[in-house]
């Protein structure tokens, strides 16, 4: 082929200019340890690197909010700890108050113990966060969830059930707050610990025998139908309805309670309700009401102790009597709240749990998407360094060959 | 022969050698010259011993090849440019400094701490400054594509100003040589040179074309569909003009004689070809695209946001700017300058899901008779093609569905739906024939988004409704109340309607029962319409009278229906008044049955009433929501029968971040054609990315083989030194050979004389 020496001189700078800008390139990815410089340098490429850093940003604020749903439970974690401990002081307070060997004396300084625990627990249980947010008011963060009502002299509940959640991971929100409706205000009812709660305006029932019968069945009845309302007409005749207004069954006699004459009653005094005895007496007309005790939070427990432990009048008999329902109530509401407490704590142990679980997979998948990443956009030094020498090479082999070519000329020899 | 014929032949061969040394001459000394094609001295021997002649200097040039290399630099050139934008293009986009997707992981990141503790001010500062910089990033990057299209109006000013240049240069030429074939002196092989340099000058610009007149040896050049811009000695002049449709963009046009010609989509090739298939497809696809992602995200943050509360306790307002708003509105549409009809118009966006990222174009054939184009599938309709329901639309404001259309021809007033938008002319006078109108739903929109939120109190970060559980429920039944349409606070104010706070509660299976004395039963009540059972009370008496039934529930008023049926029918149907049916068997007059809800713990029914009074019932099932005016209710797991619920407004709700999770749930729905905001914008980077790759391989494919033809023509056409070398060695020495024939001549004629 014929060459034209413009050619072997243009062909040449084109070398040379391709040769030295491959190398200036190299040496920049070598220096920067990026393959990708600019997106222009591998289009596709830097479409996966950016879905990579994208994966990646989004990971880490999952991980970021781990780290707050952390600290917020652990807060909430303390506090609910130190509740139980004073809730236990106050069983224990409530056993040693119901010991009738006491004296006035002594009830009254177990009871103004009591009231220390009453104003830890109103401070512990308006705990607030660094923002100034009540811990346990649900989704009013800023209306202080426990107040005392000085009318009633109850303790009230102002917030709602509202649960913050957090996204952690891409398929999984975390519960960060605990509201105190679900972890105070909802004591449950304990099988085995159910006390009937009764008001009458004239002694009507004398007593009530849940133990003797079947105290789950009661709870689960009352759930349904409570509470009873119990009337005695002037003519002796019992009626019993339920919340509904329907006539009540007792099982024992079976027979629907709409107008009973007590005085035909084969067990008589005994009736059997939803599986607890009744001793009803017909002698005087009036009303009564029967429902299972209502739970009270720890707060209003407290207070009822207190209170209790105040007014014990261990004069008379029934005073005496009263006492002792009334403390058997309380403990039997107390043990509620332990459980309450309980499940309460194992609820956020188990969400730390998993938050520390999901940190791992997060952290993981951040590697994972690491190496990926820098597949894609790190420099392969192994690989750069030899592309480097080979292309310093090949600049010197041009410069070399120039230096020849340049000298070959006919004209030189003529 | 004589000694004289001997001293002319060496004179000729003298001067034929004397001219081949200054055509290698002329060889050596523009072996730099930029399209020098080298020469060759032709010898010709005369006949009878006449010696030699130097008749033609030929030039040796493959006009094939030219024309190949022409050809190739076009492509290289409209590559090259290409290459260009849609890398600066790439790297704009998918640069972390510029791009939308990291400034949405900030904006999302900030999102997240509002959503972790939704009371703090602080975070809530942070996340609306976000906002704003996302906004910003939008409208940075729109612009910064548009300045690509002043760039490419200013590159194509001046390449029209360089090609009407060159096209006066080779006109002149075409004239020289012209001149210089008709004086039948030989055309000089450097007026050859010249003109093929000035078109290989016009091949870096623009295609074209080229037809050599076969007697004059002009060459005319045709660009696009055969526009002439050279014909013989005369070159037309190429102008830029404001795009009629699109006053930010500059058109080519040809003027030949008085009128200009539009040829911009017909031209192809050279760097002018390249920029404007690159604004034609890249550019403005990518502006499209950018519109509509920012279209989307701005409608469904805002829409998402209405629908919260703020922690002031009121209503979510916009986050960023009404999508609708007057001005975005009528930007989407362009008329067309020269359109005889005044008309102008607006795009009311209204399903952001549907709208395409793409251009319309919608011609009007006549008065009342249109045709619209979409841009990015060529997909045409005409007028007869919309109102599928095959139900006209009587007037503008029935035009409520995509496919359907409205127009009054008198008045020149056109309302059209499609795609999710409703296009809105509104003329003077009627439409007419070539009247012509561009819609760009989304392509302004990334310019025109801005954060309009800007008190950190306003975010509407939790739900205007909220639920709780009584105490004492027993079952493990969850209910959610989620808010589905943004004017929800507007709706609950309808009569009739329920109006939160709700109270929610569960009702037993409804069963019939009759009395111990009745003759015949009742069994099988089946609810046939909740919305009558709603309004009656429990429990419902049926009597057999007069062998019919009369019906009364014990409501206050009661609802009483007699007379109804009779006595001997199978099944009594009371769904218009009780929404129920009950079949019966045998009755007689004087029975008497009780519809009621039994005694049992089934959970068949959910009951919601308000403090008004308004209920509603329906039949339980948790894999289905309730739906209410403007919100929905969802109950999960399994309640028991007397658990009961409450759906009340979210006062004091500050900490609530219900309403600020499903914002940022949003970060990957799919809300753009099945992909994400920041997928879409990557569908996006990666399409432009692929362009640019795919230019960069054509470009450098192109290079190659201009490249490998250049490097051919240069074998052919190039100047050897080393050749021109051993050329002058040759002619010297036969210039040196002649004259010793004339002095052998001269010889000759000494000896003869000296012999006389």
């Amino acid at each position: 082929m014929r060459i034209s020496t413009q050619q072997i001189f243009l062909s040449n700078i084109d070398n040379l200019n391709s040769s030295s800008a491959a190398l200036f390139k190299t040496q920049q990815q070598l220096s920067t340890g990026k393959r990708v410089l600019q997106p222009s340098d591998d289009p596709l490429a830097s479409a996966q690197i950016q879905k990579f850093k994208k994966e990646i940003a989004r990971t880490e604020q999952f991980s970021a909010n781990i780290e707050v749903a952390d600290r917020r439970l652990s807060l909430e974690e303390t506090t609910i700890d130190q509740i139980n401990n004073l809730s236990i002081r106050l069983k224990e307070l409530t056993l040693q108050g119901k010991n009738g060997v006491l004296s006035d004396g002594d009830r009254s300084s177990i009871a103004s113990e009591v009231g220390e625990i009453v104003k830890s627990l109103s401070s512990l249980m308006n705990t607030k966060d660094v923002q100034g947010e009540y811990l346990f008011a649900g989704n009013k963060g800023f209306t202080q969830p426990y107040t005392y009502n000085q009318s009633n002299g109850r303790y009230e509940f102002n917030g709602d059930d509202g649960q913050r959640y957090l996204q952690v991971g891409p398929e999984n929100k975390v519960a960060s707050t605990d509201s105190g409706f679900d972890i105070f205000e909802t004591v449950p009812v304990v099988p085995g610990y159910i006390e009937a709660d009764l008001t009458q305006t004239v002694s009507m029932v004398s007593n009530i025998d849940i133990d003797g019968g079947d105290a789950e069945e009661f709870g689960e009845y009352m759930a349904a139908h409570g509470p009873l309302t119990m009337s005695v007409d002037a003519a002796g005749l019992l009626t019993v309805t339920d919340k509904n207004g329907q006539f009540v069954t007792a099982e024992d006699p079976a027979v629907s309670l709409n107008g009973y004459d007590l005085s035909t009653n084969p067990n008589a005094p005994t009736l059997t309700i939803a599986g607890v005895e009744l001793d009803v007496s017909g002698a005087n007309e009036g009303t009564a009401t029967l429902d299972v005790f209502d739970q009270h939070n720890i707060l209003n427990t407290a207070m009822d102790l207190k209170e209790q432990l105040e007014t014990a009048d261990f004069t008379t008999e029934s005073g005496k009597e009263l006492f002792n329902t009334k403390m058997d109530q309380i403990l039997t509401n107390l043990s509620g709240i332990e459980e309450l407490n309980i499940s309460a704590r194992t609820s956020i142990g188990g969400r730390i749990n998993t938050l520390e679980q999901q940190l791992l997979v997060n952290e993981d998948y951040i590697l994972f998407t690491e190496e990926a990443r820098s597949s894609f956009e790190d420099m392969d030094y192994n690989e750069a360094i030899s592309m480097f020498s080979l292309q310093e090479t090949a600049l010197e082999a041009s410069y070399a060959s120039f230096a020849a070519i340049k000298d070959l000329s006919l004209f030189n020899y003529l | 022969m004589s000694s004289f014929g001997l001293l002319t032949l060496g004179t000729q061969s003298l001067q034929a050698n004397q001219t081949a040394l200054a055509v290698t001459g002329q060889n050596i000394s523009n072996v730099n010259t930029e399209g020098y094609t080298r020469q060759r001295p032709v010898f010709e021997s005369r006949e009878g011993q006449g010696g030699v002649t130097i008749d033609n200097i030929d030039r040796v040039a493959d006009d094939f090849l030219n024309r190949q290399i022409w050809a190739d630099s076009s492509t290289y050139s409209s590559y090259d440019v290409f290459e260009d934008f849609a890398n600066e293009l790439d790297n704009l986009m998918a640069s972390d400094v510029t791009s939308i997707s990291t400034a949405m992981d900030n904006y999302f990141g900030a999102m997240q701490t509002a959503v972790d503790d939704p009371v703090s001010l602080p975070n809530r500062e942070l996340f609306i400054a976000q906002a704003e910089s996302l906004t910003q990033r939008f409208n940075d990057l729109d612009a910064n594509i548009r300045r690509q299209n002043e760039t490419i109006n200013g590159q194509l000013e001046s390449s029209v100003a360089a090609i009407n240049s060159i096209a006066q240069n080779i006109a002149q030429l075409n004239d020289d040589i012209r001149i210089a074939n008709a004086a039948g002196n030989g055309i000089s092989s450097e007026l050859l040179d010249q003109r093929d340099l000035k078109l290989e000058e016009l091949s870096e610009y623009i295609g074209f074309t080229t037809i050599e007149d076969g007697n004059t040896k002009e060459v005319s050049v045709f660009i696009g569909n055969g526009a002439p811009l050279v014909v013989g000695q005369s070159a037309n002049t190429l102008t830029t003009m404001t795009s009629p449709a699109d006053s930010t963009q500059l058109n080519l046009g040809i003027q030949i004689g008085s009128t200009v010609g539009d040829i911009t989509g017909q031209v192809s090739g050279g760097k002018v070809g390249g920029m404007l298939d690159y604004r034609d497809t890249t550019l403005n696809e990518t502006l499209d695209e950018l519109g509509r992602i920012a279209l989307v995200f701005a409608d469904t943050m805002n829409e998402q946001h209405q629908k919260g509360m703020d922690l002031n306790g009121d209503a979510g307002g916009l986050m960023f700017t009404d999508i609708n708003n007057s001005t975005a509105a009528r930007n989407r549409v362009l008329a067309e300058s020269d359109n005889l009809s005044s008309a102008s118009g607006m795009v009311i966006i209204n399903d952001v899901t549907k709208v395409e990222a793409t251009e319309y174009e919608l011609i009007f054939n006549s008065d009342d008779s249109f045709t619209l184009i979409r841009g990015n599938d060529q997909v045409r309709w005409d007028e007869n093609e919309f109102n599928s329901t095959g139900i006209p639309p009587a007037n503008a404001s029935e035009v409520d569905e995509d496919g359907e259309y409205y127009l009054d021809a008198a008045t020149g007033d056109l309302t059209l739906r499609i795609d999710g938008f409703t296009l809105q002319l509104d003329g003077a006078t009627s439409f007419s024939q070539g009247d012509k109108f561009l819609i760009q739903p989304t392509r302004n929109a990334a310019s025109e988004i801005d954060t309009v939120i800007n008190d950190a109190s306003q975010l509407a970060l939790g739900s205007p409704l909220s639920t709780s559980a009584d105490a004492a429920n027993t079952g493990t039944g969850v209910v959610n109340v989620a808010i589905t349409d943004k004017d929800y606070a507007d709706q609950s104010a309808v009569v009739s309607q329920l109006t939160p706070p709700l109270n929610l509660s569960f009702l037993s299976p409804l069963d019939a029962s009759g009395a111990v004395a009745n003759t015949g039963t009742a069994s099988n009540v089946q609810i046939a319409d909740y919305d009558t059972l709603s309004g009656i009370t429990y429990p419902v008496t049926i009597t057999a009278v007069g062998g019919a039934f009369n019906i009364t529930d014990s409501g206050s008023p009661a609802t009483t229906l007699t007379g109804v049926g009779a006595i001997g029918d199978a099944e009594l149907d009371l769904t218009a008044t009780f929404g129920f049916t009950v079949d019966i068997a045998a009755v007689a007059n004087g029975d008497v049955f009780t519809i009621d809800h039994d005694d049992s713990d089934v959970v068949a029914y959910y009951q919601l009433t308000d403090e008004e009074g308004d209920r509603q019932v329906g039949a339980f099932d948790p894999s289905e929501s309730i739906t209410l005016e403007g919100f929905e209710v969802t109950i999960t797991n399994q309640p028991n029968l007397n658990d009961t619920f409450t759906i009340q407004p979210n006062t004091d709700g500050v900490s609530d971040n219900s309403n600020a999770l499903l914002l940022s749930d949003l970060q990957f729905v799919k809300t753009i054609e099945g992909a994400s905001y920041q997928d879409k914008y990557g569908q996006t980077v990666e399409r432009v990315g692929t362009e640019a790759a795919v230019a960069q391989i054509n470009a450098q494919a192109g290079k190659a083989v201009l490249d490998s033809n250049i490097a051919q023509r240069s074998s052919i056409s190039g100047v050897n030194l080393d050749e021109e070398a051993a050329k002058l060695v040759q002619y010297q020495q036969a210039y040196q050979a002649s004259a010793q024939l004339i002095q052998v001549a001269q010889t000759i004629f000494d000896t003869l004389l000296q012999s006389v």
